[in-house]
């Protein structure tokens, strides 16, 4: 097999196929799920909670540019974020900018104390 | 194609533009750095993001790539990051389900499901008239892949050009926007629930699991908490 096709058969053996079965799963279990039903009460939780498990992953063991601000200044940009969001009329724009303002001012703060 | 159908695909496509799609965008440029640390060439990573269309278990295949890791404990893990998916599509389809529909619409209307398409569809779809609702997800979803494929091209071209704070300033826009999404979002007693304990238990999930099993162990602990919580407190209070 030729060297160049090699990364496209990891994408498609190791990336791919071992993420995609999951949707594809949940399209034949969907069947006969009802809205108003428990079950999908809790689903609806569940995938709730997995989202703010994900948000608070990124925030406490992150990918490397992130690990060198400390976790006190990682953690705070979300309550800014959220209070921003709040206060300015529940803009979802502003709370960002809030948030990343004030994160990206302590980061390089921090680099030069 | 119907002209109510492309009017409500440009007004998700729309939608997307004005924010989402560069926030995942912006996300994805971080993975094409990687990719091209791992030693992929430029198309694999730009295809990578068409076809897996999700971040972490990106994140996880070129960061196993790029240390040297087996591919087989990659796609394990992968396949692991890739669970949460199941209960995100199921979440979201009695909104997309429709009589009569095609099964690779079914199929990729599925592939499009990530945190980003998922949080949109969790507060729009809901209030939004049935028949409207396909098309404007599809084309938010398109939108999101599209600026995405860009940014992990750029992401691949630009590796290393940022500065220190910059470059951590825009891994911090993901996490912003989701949680502000979710707060925003959240209707009721299980879903602040759900934010507080999917939060608050990572990192005792990370000491007692460890890190491959963290995600998955906090949504399910947490969230069955929430919802049985959920259920019972409003009640005593009552």
């Amino acid at each position: 097999m030729s060297e160049a096709l090699w990364p496209y058969l990891v994408i498609l053996l190791a990336g791919v196929l071992p993420n995609e079965i999951f949707r594809v799963a949940a399209v034949f279990l969907s069947r006969g799920i009802d809205e108003e039903s428990e079950l999908f009460r809790w689903i609806r939780v569940v995938a709730t909670t997995l989202l703010a498990a994900v948000v608070c992953r990124l925030i406490y063991s992150p990918a490397a540019a992130l690990e060198q601000v400390p976790l006190a200044i990682r953690a705070s940009a979300l309550p800014v974020g959220i209070a921003a969001f709040f206060l300015l009329r529940r803009s979802l724009v502003l709370g960002i900018l809030a948030g990343e303002a004030w994160f990206v001012l302590a980061a390089w703060w921090f680099g030069r104390a | 194609m119907s002209s109510a159908f492309r009017r409500d695909f440009v007004w998700g496509f729309g939608r997307a533009l004005a924010l989402p799609a560069w926030i995942v965008g912006f996300s994805l440029l971080g993975v094409g750095s990687l990719a091209r640390d791992a030693g992929h060439p430029i198309g694999a990573a730009v295809l990578s993001t068409i076809l897996i269309w999700a971040a972490p278990a990106q994140l996880i295949l070129y960061g196993t790539i790029a240390s040297g890791g087996l591919l087989v404990a990659a796609a394990l893990a992968v396949g692991l990051s890739a669970i949460r998916l199941l209960p995100m599509v199921l979440s979201i389809w009695p909104y997309l389900r429709r009589p009569g529909q095609p099964l690779w619409l079914q199929l990729l209307m599925a592939h499009f499901v990530a945190a980003t398409s998922w949080i949109d569809a969790t507060r729009h779809l809901p209030g939004m008239e049935p028949d409207r609702r396909v098309p404007y997800y599809l084309g938010f979803a398109s939108a999101c892949v599209a600026v995405s494929s860009t940014m992990t091209a750029l992401g691949f071209l630009l590796v290393g050009a940022l500065p220190g704070p910059m470059a951590a300033g825009l891994l911090c826009l993901t996490p912003l926007y989701f949680m502000i999404a979710l707060v925003g979002s959240a209707r009721n007693a299980p879903d602040w629930l759900a934010i507080a304990l999917g939060v608050g238990l990572v990192p005792v999930a990370q000491i007692t699991v460890g890190r491959d099993f963290d995600l998955l162990a906090t949504g399910l602990v947490g969230g069955t908490a929430a919802y049985l919580l959920g259920r019972w407190l409003p009640r005593r209070a009552a």
